[in-house]
């Protein structure tokens, strides 16, 4: 059988596409360049789709995240779309056609999933992230590439510090025109939420008027279309949850870098939290998890717009046979044991003090980390995620 | 022993006093220092030397009062006497005086959280006792048909919605201050933090949240000079207390009031006149004796704690249990010292558990009942006037009963 891949810089590409291939698919990939061209439905590119779908004798579709025009293709050939979303939010799988039957959506985030089912959307499943831990096991590191990644604590990951600050770009506009009173409400949304784990208000906090004056500055123009999602959950995800986990990210890893030695690694430029060792992003393919493999622990700390879901880097942490404490996300409890496979935190504090004891107890951490491993290769790989895609979708044996 | 009870309209008046002479005491009344409780809690010389030569005349063993008073204890430090205070007013500044060092000092603090942070600080003399009810008093107050009829609801709540406090409204003041003064950012910053702390059960983040830069900006249009009456506590910690937390449960009142009102028979016992939702507005009552009768004459009491009671039982739950009525409140740490969830009494963790658990317990008598009935043997062991003042006397006076 035959199937589009359609391609773009998304994570796992070669993986999933090998998962395919040794489920006995043809892959045949479809490029798209980046994502940001497809947030609606173009005719063109529906038209253009469709005739590439009939022209290969294409029986199966998949993306990583949600494509509308895509789904519309599909929808018009009467074969299955599966997509598979790891944007948290992605604001195209709110998109009016994502009740298209021909719809296999998969969101890691069970939250998602739970308030789309709730919505009525029938086309919505719940599936994690997964990491093709074979892969990164016959990596091997150098005595420089230890030296190069190695450290006792690394974290790799943004800062929504440029491009994406939108919370920077409202405030400001907010400034200039006298809206200050909004400004410091915002202000305070996010300062109150960097103090609390456990609860996420961000969204509740957001009444008309204040959403009204962040709109002027946060123009958001596809959201008429977006029929499922909220404009109140759009404007704390993008511009309030980014903010709170810059802030958070600089906070924690500022105070961890006074106590241990600390690798960054991150796209985001002019930042330094506290006595952090700055470095640039790495390939993810094979250079990121090289870091996970020589670091004695890493760190996840979740974008704070997801709700209950295991972010790709803890995967791709305990695959490369790493060892990983990280927030609290209520997701992990569904296929993980604390304290055996991973670790995680609940405070500031606490992080710190759990940084201290895994690394004066060698052992034990080296132990938590071979059993996060023997578990994603177990459970978490790309064919098993693959094949219980196709299977929903109707397509398995 | 004799002593003097300090004597104000304070709570629980007349049952600490029958508290004491049901132990074998003397209790000689003497007269509060202050006109009101608005004034600063600065001495009063002439009130500690008349207090002091009061003491001396009247061979007076020990003072006691209702709340804590700086003029009272440095009169007892002066004479060597003890002084026991018992604070159940939450925010209480008195009590961050220099003077609670005073070696005389027993002061009870009913707020577990306010004691651990005065320990913390090294103060030695801070003890933690939750607040009590005269079961005895409260078991003989039977109702009559007529006012079954009158206090029967399915719901009730007593208690200020503070909305009507003009003067006491910190937060209108200040807001009011804030816009003359156009400082519209902090004011949203404010109503920020009150927004995210209405939404958050459990976690009090109104004190962390205040940043230095916001405080130094407030003082500039609402002072609050710290001194040595308030060296243990910061002016965030104050405003959090005064402003932000009585704003808090200004909304969070009404908005449960009102969103259980659509559903059910709620009545409402409050001295404002603002109407809430669908709720029946029943005017102030006296506590001493009307209280009682509408715990023990509605099926479900409501408790909505004050925003700025970190973890203590606050008086109006222990009211509720001593009474045999049934208490639904808001989660507090303390409780679970003394009392076992869904047995003496039932905690709501947010809204939606509230409107759930409301329509259970008005749907299952038995279990209701039940629940009342042991929490009201649980007061009536454990938690009476009488008892609790004994353990308190059994602190400066270890030989003695």
């Amino acid at each position: 059988m035959k199937l589009m891949l359609i391609d773009w810089s998304c994570f796992g590409r070669e993986d999933i596409r090998d998962a395919f291939s040794s489920l006995g698919y043809t892959v045949i990939r479809y490029p798209v360049g980046s994502q940001e061209n497809h947030g609606n439905i173009h005719k063109e590119q529906v038209e253009k789709l469709t005739k590439e779908i009939s022209r290969q004798n294409i029986s199966l579709v998949f993306s990583v995240n949600y494509f509308p025009s895509v789904s519309e293709s599909c929808n018009q050939k009467g074969i299955p779309y599966i997509s598979w979303v790891y944007d948290n939010p992605q604001i195209q799988m709110y998109f009016i056609n994502i009740i298209n039957e021909c719809n296999f959506i998969f969101t890691f985030n069970y939250f998602t999933y739970r308030t789309l089912r709730g919505k009525g959307v029938k086309t919505i499943y719940y599936i994690p992230m997964a990491v093709n831990a074979k892969r990164l096991q016959a990596l091997r590191l150098s005595e420089a590439d230890k030296e190069e990644y190695g450290s006792e604590l690394s974290f790799v990951g943004a800062f929504y510090h440029e491009k994406t600050a939108y919370y920077q770009k409202v405030r400001e506009g907010l400034l200039q025109s006298g809206k200050n009173r909004t400004a410091g409400y915002l202000e305070a949304l996010c300062l109150t939420q960097l103090n609390t784990y456990g609860a996420l208000f961000l969204k509740d906090c957001l009444k008309d008027d204040t959403i009204r004056d962040i709109l002027e500055f946060f123009p958001y123009e596809a959201l008429e279309s977006q029929h499922f999602i909220d404009v109140s959950s759009v404007c704390a995800s993008y511009v309030l949850a980014r903010r709170v986990t810059k802030l958070e990210r600089m906070k924690l890893l500022t105070s961890l870098s006074e106590f241990f030695a600390v690798k960054v690694f991150t796209y985001d430029t002019g930042i330094q939290p506290g006595k952090c060792r700055m470095h640039e992003r790495t390939e993810p393919y094979d250079e990121t998890p090289k870091i996970f493999k020589a670091s004695k622990i890493n760190l996840n700390i979740s974008l704070r717009s997801i709700e209950t879901g295991i972010p790709l880097r803890a995967f791709e942490i305990m695959g490369a046979g790493g060892f990983l404490i990280t927030n609290y996300q209520e997701d992990f409890m569904r296929h993980f044991e604390p304290g055996e496979d991973f670790v995680f935190y609940e405070s500031e504090g606490d992080l710190i003090e759990k940084c201290k004891y895994y690394l004066k107890h060698d052992t034990e951490r080296e132990k938590i980390a071979r059993s996060g491993l023997r578990r994603v290769m177990s459970n978490h790989t790309y064919e098993i995620r693959i094949a219980a895609m196709i299977r929903i979708a109707g397509m398995g044996d | 022993m004799k002593l003097f009870f300090i004597d104000w309209i304070c709570y629980g008046r007349n049952d600490v006093i029958d508290a004491f002479w049901e132990l074998g005491h003397t209790v000689v009344l003497y007269p509060v220092e202050i006109e009101s409780m608005e004034d600063t809690s600065e001495y009063h010389l002439d009130y500690i030397v008349g207090l002091i030569k009061a003491i001396e005349k009247q061979n007076i063993s020990f003072v006691f009062s209702m709340d804590y008073f700086t003029s009272v204890s440095e009169a007892c430090l002066s004479k060597g006497i003890p002084y026991i205070s018992w604070i159940y007013d939450n925010p209480y500044s008195r009590a961050f005086g220099i003077s609670v060092t005073n070696h005389c000092n027993y002061i009870f603090n009913f707020n577990r959280y306010t004691c651990n942070q005065m320990m913390k600080k090294g103060v030695k003399t801070v003890y933690y006792a939750p607040l009590a009810a005269n079961t005895g008093r409260l078991d003989k107050i039977q109702l009559s048909h007529s006012e079954q009829e009158k206090y029967g609801s399915e719901l009730s709540f007593v208690g200020s919605l503070y909305s009507e406090k003009e003067k006491g409204n910190f937060y209108k003041k200040l807001s009011g201050q804030l816009i003359q003064n156009k400082k519209h950012r902090e004011l949203g910053f404010l109503d920020g933090v009150i927004e995210a702390q209405s939404k958050v059960y459990g976690v009090n983040m109104m004190e962390n949240c205040l940043t230095d830069t916001m405080v130094e900006s407030i003082q500039k249009v609402l002072p609050f000079q710290t001194s040595m009456f308030t060296s243990f506590t910061t002016a965030s910690y104050m405003y959090a207390a005064y402003v932000l937390a009585v704003r808090v449960t200004e909304l969070e009142r009404s908005r449960i009031l009102c969103m259980l009102s659509e559903r059910h028979q709620v009545k409402l016992y409050t001295p404002g006149e603002t109407s809430i939702g669908n709720c029946i507005l029943c005017g102030k009552i006296d506590h001493y004796h009307t209280g009682p009768k509408v715990f023990k004459a509605s099926k479900i009491n409501l408790n909505i704690t004050l925003k700025s009671i970190e973890t203590g039982i606050p008086l109006r739950a222990m009211d509720i249990m001593g009474a045999g009525g049934f208490l639904l409140t808001n989660y507090q740490e303390d409780y679970l010292r003394y009392f076992e969830p869904e047995k003496d009494f039932v905690f709501y963790e947010n809204t939606e558990d509230l409107l759930e658990k409301a329509v259970f317990y008005l749907r299952h008598d038995t279990e209701r009942e039940k629940i009342a009935g042991n929490g009201h043997d649980k007061m009536t062991k454990e938690h009476t006037y009488v008892k609790r003042i004994a353990e308190m006397l059994s602190i400066p006076f270890p030989n003695r009963g």
